[in-house]
């Protein structure tokens, strides 16, 4: 099976005892069999024939992910193709996400990451960053968690950050001398990390099933939520991930000293690179255009989305982004794992099944009696059991779909159902739940750093996350989203 | 000139037509269309239809956001100071041209705190009450359509089903401004040789069915069937709401709003959704044009035409037979049910 390396709609395949061979032989036989028998089920439970082929479809579709037999953005086209085969919904519904404005979205904020990170625009802010803030491990671990933070916006990637982050992170602890396995250097890629995910759930645009989940909201959510609204809702959540950040890193690896940063070495590296190219200044330009422009919408009434689109034709005509680059650096299958996602969940509302499901979810989640804290532990209990199995974007989407209906059912702002499926999808225990911590592994970092320590930060930071979202309650009570 | 010269050239230029669009487009006219209800009450359907049938004629560049208020959504944390913070905070960031109030709750609510800011200009519609209560008078940025309630026609039917009798006319509604403002078009009808009885706001389930068993022979008025709270708790929903009239009630029933008969009822008159929808944006789109503050509102209108829904077995059953013509006429509005 050929799967594309590394970005996220094809990650590595999730663990467990089952070796490769068995389990791609079960997982092969379920995604055969369980349709088969889905389909008479839900006949015989009542289910409309177009309900009960949508869901045998949705069954093949899950056991596609859950078992990783193939990239993770194949089982929606899968659906989406199959459901047109047999005519369950007309192109226009079946096909609807990939005419919606997230297409625009995807296409420009995927572009101008991409940009960034060919220039070497992300590392030398960074450089730049270090150089001009005090020389303590205190800030240096700043640098790393504001340029990733500031990075966000127009990088939906956890990995593409970190990706920026590596190279930095490798440069301070290389220059700093610090130990293998001592807390400073730990401390240092905690920040790295911190930097690539901490910010995920706080803007529309910083991860890439955000921009998906907000399609799934009433137009009217959406347009209020994809500016910089969605940024002041979570900002609750971002300070106080952020203070919970700092106290984690000071009482998990502590405040030690180290060597000072080689600032001559820093300077000659930014000095080689020379003054900013005009590839680096049009990506400025675009970055800035961008981030201006979708803090502003009040004020020019542009949606982001078209701002996106500028952006990306911005790129191709200064040549920026070039042909090959607009073929081969744009991450298209995400783009098409996002996209089909919207369709097939557009195609569930089409032959009613969401209804049906709200049915249905609500006896089990008839604990929420319409108590938001309740509603807080339904969604973190969702998506801890969804992401123990699917991966980040495909487990952050799913439980939303869950999740939309029973928050619609219990009064409910929709926002504050993605935002919690955002927040808590980024919570992980095992290695093969992140794509991120994967990366690092693979790079070599984690093997330089204290991984017991690291994981223990990791865990608070899991912990920090449920009490930002208790602790937004007053936030979102005064904001009139409750 | 360079390549990198050359890229910032032309980086430059789509700056410049970047800008040169963001102009146009903060000059282009702005109308938001501010519902009382939710997305997806039939109503709404209805008024929307009309609304996008006329904006698809339109060649016109016009920015048209919709912002649903969704009061008529019953379940628990769907309270009106969410609803209208919400509806604050689209109105502040479109900070549209036009406001298009449809129904009485979100007029109250633009007049209240929009109708004097910023020289924006509202167009109510389907307000029962008059615009006078809204405040709406003397104001050159306020015009729109009021509806009256299509009572003539309930009149005339009620001549053919009843000749030669004199009934009593009563009617039962719940609490909304939309409601309190049709009863007084109800009190204030001309009902001779028929006689106005009782106007029944009822505000749980439990009064709703005291008031039915109240009722008396003649004709019952239903100006709205909302879901109503039980005093034990929960929810009766619009449906229950309607089966109890029709179950309980001694007089015959006729509804005054959309969805009467497809809850149930037997037939119903009511303001039609789409005329509504289509001449609130055929007037918007005139009146944006000229965006100076001396541009000449368009005439307020009233709509005065109506919608016939229709259930005749059952009004057989009720011994009431009506003329063809009516059977047909809902037939032609798609509101005939078996």
């Amino acid at each position: 099976m050929s799967k594309t390396p590394s970005s996220s709609p094809s990650q590595p395949p999730s663990g467990g005892a089952v070796g490769r061979p068995s389990r791609e032989w079960i997982g092969w036989s379920l995604a055969l069999v369980l349709p088969l028998l889905l389909y008479p089920l839900m006949l015989w439970i009542g289910t409309p024939i177009p309900g009960a082929f949508f869901t045998a479809v949705l069954g093949a579709m899950v056991v596609l992910w859950v078992f990783s037999l193939v990239d993770e953005f194949i089982p929606p086209l899968f659906a989406t193709v199959a459901i047109l085969f047999v005519g369950l919904a007309p192109p226009s519904i079946a096909l609807a996400g990939f005419a919606s404005s997230s297409l625009l979205t995807l296409v420009g904020v995927f572009a101008l990451s991409a940009v960034i990170n060919a220039t070497g625009l992300g590392q030398r802010l960074m450089f730049w960053l270090l150089l001009r803030l005090p020389d303590r491990p205190f800030w240096h671990q700043t640098v790393l968690l504001v340029g990733g933070c500031l990075m966000s916006p127009i990088m939906p990637s956890g990995n593409s950050r970190l990706a920026i982050m590596l190279p930095m992170f490798r440069n301070m602890a290389d220059g700093c001398r610090l130990a293998p396995g001592g807390r400073a250097i730990t401390g240092l890629m905690a920040a790295s990390f911190a930097g690539s995910m901490l910010f995920s759930p706080m803007m529309s645009t910083s991860k890439s099933s955000n921009i998906a989940a907000i399609a799934l909201l009433p137009q009217q959510v959406q347009t209020e939520f994809l500016g910089i609204f969605w940024l002041v809702a979570a900002g609750v959540a971002a300070l106080g991930l952020t203070v919970l950040h700092i106290v984690a890193l000071r009482l998990v690896f502590g405040n030690g000293r180290q060597d000072p940063l080689p600032r001559q070495d820093l300077e000659e590296q930014l000095a080689r690179r020379g003054p900013m190219g005009p590839d680096e200044w049009v990506a400025a330009a675009c970055f800035a255009f961008f981030l201006v422009g979708a803090t502003t919408v009040s004020w020019h009434h542009v949606q982001p989305a078209w701002l996106a689109g500028f952006v990306v034709v911005g790129l191709l005509v200064t040549g920026v982004l070039g042909k090959p680059g607009f073929r081969g650096q744009i991450d298209w299958p995400m783009i098409f794992f996002l996209l089909g996602l919207d369709s097939v969940t557009r195609v569930m509302k089409h032959v009613g099944l969401d209804a049906e499901l709200a049915r249905s979810m609500g006896d089990l989640y008839g604990f929420i009696d319409g108590r938001f804290p309740m509603f807080i532990l339904a969604s973190l209990l969702t998506t801890l059991v969804i992401r123990s199995v699917l991966p980040l974007t495909a487990g952050m989407i799913v439980s939303t779909i869950v999740l939309l209906p029973v928050a619609a059912a219990e009064g409910i702002h929709p926002w504050l159902c993605v935002f919690l499926t955002a927040l808590f999808s980024d919570i992980w225990f095992f290695r093969y739940q992140s794509s991120v911590y994967l990366q690092a592994v693979s790079s070599g970092a984690i093997a330089r750093i204290d991984e017991p320590a690291f994981l223990r930060y990791n865990h608070l930071m899991n912990l920090a996350r449920v009490l930002v979202a208790y602790a937004s309650i007053p936030w979102w009570h005064w904001l009139g989203l409750l | 000139m360079t390549s990198g010269r050359y890229k910032l050239a032309l980086g430059f230029l789509l700056l410049v037509l970047v800008v040169l669009l963001g102009v146009f487009n903060l000059r282009k006219p702005r109308i938001l269309v501010l519902h009382s209800l939710g997305a997806e009450t039939p109503w709404v359907r209805g008024v929307d239809r009309g609304l996008r049938r006329v904006l698809e004629t339109n060649r016109n560049p016009v920015t048209v956001e919709w912002h649903h208020l969704g009061l008529d959504d019953k379940r628990p944390g769907q309270g009106m100071m969410r609803a209208l913070a919400a509806a604050r905070r689209t109105i502040q960031s479109l900070d549209p041209h036009l406001v298009i109030a449809i129904d009485d709750e979100a007029n109250a609510f633009v007049a209240r705190d929009f109708s004097r800011a910023g020289g924006r200009r509202i167009l109510y519609v389907s307000i029962d009450r008059d615009p006078l209560a809204y405040g709406y008078h003397g104001d050159r940025r306020i015009s729109g359509i009021a509806e009256r309630l299509p009572l003539v026609p309930v009149m005339e039917l009620v001549r053919w089903v009843r000749p030669d009798q004199s009934l009593r006319i009563q009617a039962l509604g719940g609490t909304s401004e939309t409601t309190r403002g049709g009863m007084v078009q109800v009190r204030d009808f001309n009902w001779a040789p028929h006689r106005f009885e009782e106007a029944l706001h009822v505000r749980d389930f439990e009064e709703l069915q005291a008031a039915v068993q109240r009722v008396e022979t003649g004709i019952l008025l239903v100006l709205d069937c909302p879901p109503l709270p039980r005093r034990a708790g929960g929810w009766a929903s619009a449906r229950e709401v309607v089966e109890e009239i029709q179950r309980n009630s001694n007089a015959l029933p006729i509804g005054l709003s959309l969805d009467f008969v497809e809850l149930g009822g037997d037939i119903a008159f009511v303001a039609p959704p789409e005329a509504n929808g289509s001449l609130a944006m055929t007037m918007a789109l005139e009146w944006v044009q000229d965006p100076g503050p001396a541009a000449a509102p368009p005439p307020a209108r009233t709509m005065s035409h109506f919608d016939l829904a229709l259930r005749p077995s059952r009004l057989r059953i009720r011994g009431v037979e009506i003329p063809q013509i009516y059977v047909e006429a809902a037939r032609t509005s798609g509101m005939l049910f078996p």
